[in-house]
């Protein structure tokens, strides 16, 4: 039991509770961490971006019963110092046909609609 | 006791200098996807600047910045860059700053627009090795108009400290603030255009003086 016993100079604590002001770095950490989440923005643009494609894919495919569906998804950066953009690749089906789109929103009333090669 | 007052110091007034000119940039940034998917996570940033003076009468800065960035996520990114910018105030002998800078930036788009906030040390190298660290603070608003969402406000605010005294950087303590305040015009998602007024209020290197720049600033920004 000798080494509980040692002289070795206490160990880094790096958020010691008894100590004021020790924990100041916490709440910016916690901050931090939330900030970096990217689920907002992707959830709340989802369905304005599902309805472009859907609008595009009924006229592009012919069939005014099209359905789609969101295959992936990710924000992305468009010109710098700028907005993020809500990015989705969408699968539409209907009539026999298929087609996919890049729908690209910054808010739930701005789209840009492409169709892409699957 | 005439002499003693004459003996006490007093500071003269600061003077305060105005100028017009302008300043104009292009930014480009994108990830580097392209060169290999592996590397997607990996941004490029380059950036030119032209600077001018003296009523508009003289070119007096460039400068060429190119930064490699790592994305911590689509919001948040680490940076380490170099700027190269070639001087020529007027009546004075031509000088080139070399600055390399790590940087933090994070982009929060809201319900009311987005905010940016750009973190960075500059490491200033003057002339020799006598080197001057100078952080930097910019906040950034973005807010789309409701009538047009390509129009925007865009408004920030970039404050410059000196961290320590240096010959030719001069002495620590405030350094410059930049403030904007103008316009902007989304031609697709990777190209918008920015026009507006910036002042730019910088102090001498005693800390005594201070210059007021009125700029007329204009910003290409392209993304890929």
């Amino acid at each position: 039991m000798d080494h509980l016993r040692s002289n070795s100079p206490d160990p880094v604590v790096w958020c010691d509770s008894r100590r004021r002001g020790r924990c100041w770095w916490l709440p910016l950490l916690a901050l931090s961490a939330g900030c970096v989440s990217d689920g907002t923005l992707l959830e709340e643009n989802a369905a304005v971006a599902l309805r472009s494609a859907r609008f595009q894919a009924r006229q592009d495919l012919d069939c005014p019963g099209a359905v789609v569906n969101v295959l992936s998804e990710k924000e992305v950066p468009g010109a710098p110092w700028g907005y993020l953009y809500s990015d989705y690749r969408i699968r539409a089906e209907g009539c026999g046909s298929t087609a996919f789109y890049d729908v690209e929103c910054r808010d739930e009333s701005l789209c840009d609609v492409k169709r892409v090669q699957p | 006791m005439g002499g003693l007052l004459a003996a006490v110091s007093v500071p003269a007034a600061a003077e305060v200098t105005t100028t017009w000119g302008s300043w104009a940039q292009v930014v480009g940034e994108g990830n580097l996807g392209f060169v290999d998917p592996r590397l997607e996570k990996f941004r490029l940033w380059l950036e030119g600047q032209g600077r001018w003076n003296e009523d508009w009468q003289h070119f007096y800065q460039g400068v060429v910045r190119a930064a490699l960035g790592y994305s911590l996520s689509d919001r948040a990114t680490l940076w380490v860059g170099y700027n190269f910018v070639p001087t020529q105030l007027q009546g004075r002998p031509y000088f080139a700053i070399q600055e390399l800078w790590p940087g933090f930036r994070y982009i929060l788009p809201t319900d009311f627009g987005v905010f940016m906030f750009r973190t960075m040390l500059d490491v200033n190298f003057i002339r020799g090795d006598d080197v001057r660290f100078r952080p930097r603070q910019m906040f950034r608003y973005l807010h789309p108009f409701e009538f047009d969402k390509r129009f925007s406000l865009v408004v920030w605010d970039e404050v410059f400290v000196r961290v320590n005294t240096t010959e030719w950087g001069g002495k620590a303590g405030f350094d410059q603030n930049r403030a904007f305040v103008g316009f902007g015009w989304s031609f697709t998602p990777e190209l918008r255009a920015e026009l507006g007024y910036m002042n730019q209020y910088v102090e001498d290197r005693d800390l005594l003086n201070e210059t007021d720049n009125n700029l007329i600033m204009g910003s290409l920004f392209v993304g890929w």
